[in-house]
């Protein structure tokens, strides 16, 4: 077993197996760096239970096609992923310091599939980006890329 | 927007004195300083404005734990300023949420669009003008390691 610590101070105990996902603790371990506790001074624990969760679920991904739990396995993802933009940003952050390469690439697939075919102002309004652009800068950009501004696909909805 | 109700203001102040008595050349001049004076003191309030939400954002960052406390003692003094920027600290408390990831996880999200979605992105704000662009050249190192870990997964 591994114990991490969240910036919050909780400690969590993971399986090894289920950890080494994560390249900077498999390292860590490695390294014989992982006899105590590991902090994780960048993980509120609230993030971290979600990624122990994922790191549980996906413990045998490696046997998944055999024994056939592949759709289950896609179901999960598919809930975990259902989760607000804060959350996600929360836990891509934690996969990209913690390496684990499986759960960034599911969570950015879901922050892209979530932006795709969005209007500039829909996109804003969902990340709360304010436009710290002029109106000329703003006409200037869109005139370097005309194309990437205009499409009947182009959905100005929030959601 | 601040500078043009300060130098409204400045003009309101010497009409008046312009319809009683005809305006000497000095007095002409000493109201253009004036207005000057005005314009200027309004544009450092307004670069203050935009200036102190980055400031509180940045703040708030650092320390999460008294974030309440900040959030208060700044909304204050920033509501004196005007209500603008008043807004403006909400939003840059929302803008706080994208500005907490840094670039490289923007740009591995912005690598699952398509390029056309990829170059809207450019007019979402200053920061992320260029940062689409990046995510179409692959990093330096990346063949490197994708040769690595083939070989590592070939070997017994």
């Amino acid at each position: 077993m591994v114990k991490l610590k969240s910036n919050d101070d909780k400690e969590f105990e993971v399986e090894e197996a289920a950890v080494i996902q994560s390249e900077m603790i498999k390292n860590m371990i490695e390294d014989g760096c992982a006899t105590s506790v590991i902090p994780l001074p960048n993980i509120d624990s609230k993030t971290l239970i979600k990624v122990i969760e994922y790191l549980n679920k996906h413990i045998n991904m490696g046997k998944a096609a055999e024994t056939g739990e592949e759709d289950d396995l896609k179901e999960f993802d598919e809930q975990f992923v259902n989760m607000g933009w804060e959350e996600l940003f929360d836990v891509i952050m934690a996969a990209n310091y913690l390496n684990i390469h499986e759960l960034m690439e599911l969570c950015c697939q879901s922050a892209a599939d979530r932006l795709k075919n969005k209007s500039v102002r829909a996109v804003r309004e969902m990340l709360k980006i304010t436009n710290d652009l002029t109106e000329e800068e703003e006409q200037e950009i869109i005139n370097d890329a005309p194309w990437a501004f205009e499409g009947p696909e182009i959905d100005d909805t929030v959601n | 927007m601040s500078t043009i109700n300060m130098s409204t203001l400045a003009i309101d102040k010497n009409t008046p004195r312009a319809a009683a008595t005809p305006v000497t050349k000095e007095e002409e001049e000493e109201a253009a300083a004036k207005g000057e004076v005005n314009s200027s003191f309004a544009s450092v309030l307004y670069l203050l404005a935009r200036i102190l939400p980055v400031v509180l954002c940045c703040l708030m960052e650092s320390r999460k734990k008294i974030r309440g406390a900040v959030v208060s003692s700044s909304a204050v003094s920033i509501h004196e300023v005007n209500l603008e920027a008043h807004e403006k600290i909400i939003h840059s408390e929302g803008e706080c949420l994208i500005n907490r990831m840094n670039d490289d996880a923007l740009i591995h999200i912005l690598g699952f669009l398509p390029i056309k979605e990829m170059a809207r992105t450019s007019v979402l704000s200053h920061r992320w003008r260029y940062l689409w662009r990046r995510s179409l050249i692959p990093p330096l190192n990346s063949m490197e390691v994708s040769i690595n870990n083939e070989s590592k997964h070939h070997d017994p």
